[in-house]
């Protein structure tokens, strides 16, 4: 039996899409974010996603997605490994949440830190043009293929996906526009049935 | 030929490690900091310009996890990663990915934070939920290694490698003290004896410090 501890308006929802696109039966429980030390008693760590299959209790997104997708995946959503695929899936599994991630939430924090006073601070300054670098990078990765991987949609578009949804949350909804293939990527992997299923169970009950 | 492009005093240190580790032919490039920053000409090698990268013949990858499970899948012979239908290869997985996609992005969040707060500012919410977030993980990690040698169980892995670096930042940054943390400590001698981990010091230790 896998369960999934997922937390509300937060990058957990990936494992819900990917057991949607798996269509292995899952159990789902959620954590506000008023109320999430619950997920200590998961795992010390207290941060979603984690999951627990079977015994085993698995942590950290791209792990999970892993995790998941050799246990149940059946060679889906995974290229060949010893490929150009193989090696963008590789690249952005771990880009995720090992660059994006860190360079969109850095300039959403520090501005609601700074305020005002962002456009000032040094810091920021430096920020904001590499999180826009890395915008500009993936827009147009997604001008040369149709996914992140290449001609197929793989794990990597579902854990890119909610980096851009994240910057989407953050800056504003028609955010995406500006990068247009960012913008017609999105609208295609939320195109998927499996995605819609995910919003049903897993859309985000309060805002940041 | 592999080369690695190594920012000096940065993360790719990791990979030049991961080479000496495995023995494999290679070349470094090394670029200094500019301003405290990866200069432009790393932007040559790869749009992004951040290190690591890391070239072999004409494919270019960026993103230390995925340089890292590159190498270990392609030239690795079984070595540095538990066999994929181990019980060990989830938690292996999970600190590849757990290195940069939490922790680095937490420990430099506190930096940051601290940094904006000025001394003044220590105690504020802000700083302590950075403080206590990265308490909790350094503790849990101590847990870990109380009871195996290495991260991902009873053998010395490419999950260690990773996860050293974080410590060593640690060390270079005001600073998280991590003396409550025998295993940690008790680990970190251990990785850092290897022969690997002192050839990756000769030709990768910083040359600037922050």
């Amino acid at each position: 039996m896998i369960t999934l501890f997922h937390l509300d308006n937060s990058r957990s929802e990936r494992i819900v899409w990917l057991m949607e696109e798996l269509g292995e039966h899952y159990e789902q429980k959620t954590f506000l974010r008023n109320d999430y030390a619950g997920l200590r008693d998961i795992h010390p760590l207290g941060k979603a996603p984690v999951i627990r299959d079977g015994e085993q209790v698995v942590f950290e997104s791209g792990a999970i997605v892993e995790h998941l997708l050799r246990r149940y995946g059946k060679g889906r959503l995974h290229p060949v490994a010893d490929s150009p695929e193989g090696l963008r899936y590789l690249e952005f599994m771990h880009f995720a949440e090992g660059s994006a991630m860190p360079a969109l939430v850095n300039v959403f924090l520090l501005r609601r830190a700074l305020g005002e006073q962002a456009d000032s601070n040094p810091m920021f300054q430096a920020m904001l043009p590499r999180a826009d670098a890395m915008l500009n990078y993936l827009d147009a990765e997604l001008a040369a293929r149709p996914y992140f991987a290449g001609a197929e949609f793989t794990a990597a578009d579902i854990m890119m996906e909610f980096c851009l949804a994240f910057q989407e949350r953050v800056a504003s909804p028609d955010w995406a526009t500006s990068h247009p293939h960012i913008h017609a990527w999105l609208q295609r992997v939320r195109a998927r049935p499996a995605y819609q299923r995910m919003l049903k169970v897993a859309t985000p009950q309060k805002a940041f | 030929m592999l080369t690695i492009h190594h920012l000096d005093n940065s993360r790719s240190e990791r990979i030049v490690w991961l080479l000496e580790e495995l023995g494999l032919p290679y070349q470094q490039q090394t670029f200094m900091r500019d301003k405290g920053m990866a200069p432009a000409a790393m932007k040559a090698v790869h749009p992004l310009g951040k290190a690591p990268i890391l070239s072999d013949d004409k494919v270019v990858i960026m993103e230390s996890g995925a340089i890292v499970e590159y190498i270990v899948n392609r030239y690795g012979n079984g070595r540095l990663a538990p066999a994929v239908s181990s019980a060990d290869y989830p938690m292996y997985l999970q600190w590849l990915h757990y290195a940069e996609g939490s922790a680095m992005a937490d420990l430099l969040a506190e930096v940051r934070v601290r940094r904006l707060a000025g001394p003044e500012g220590a105690n504020t919410p802000a700083v302590q939920m950075l403080v206590e977030r990265n308490t909790n993980a350094i503790r849990y990690i101590d847990s870990v290694l109380a009871q195996t040698p290495y991260l991902a169980g009873s053998e010395f892995s490419a999950a260690d490698i990773m996860m050293e670096f974080n410590f060593s930042f640690m060390d270079r940054l005001p600073k998280i003290d991590i003396t409550p943390y025998p295993h940690i400590i008790a680990w970190l001698q251990r990785v850092r004896a290897r022969p690997a981990y002192q050839r990756m010091v000769a030709v990768a230790a910083p040359k600037v410090s922050f």
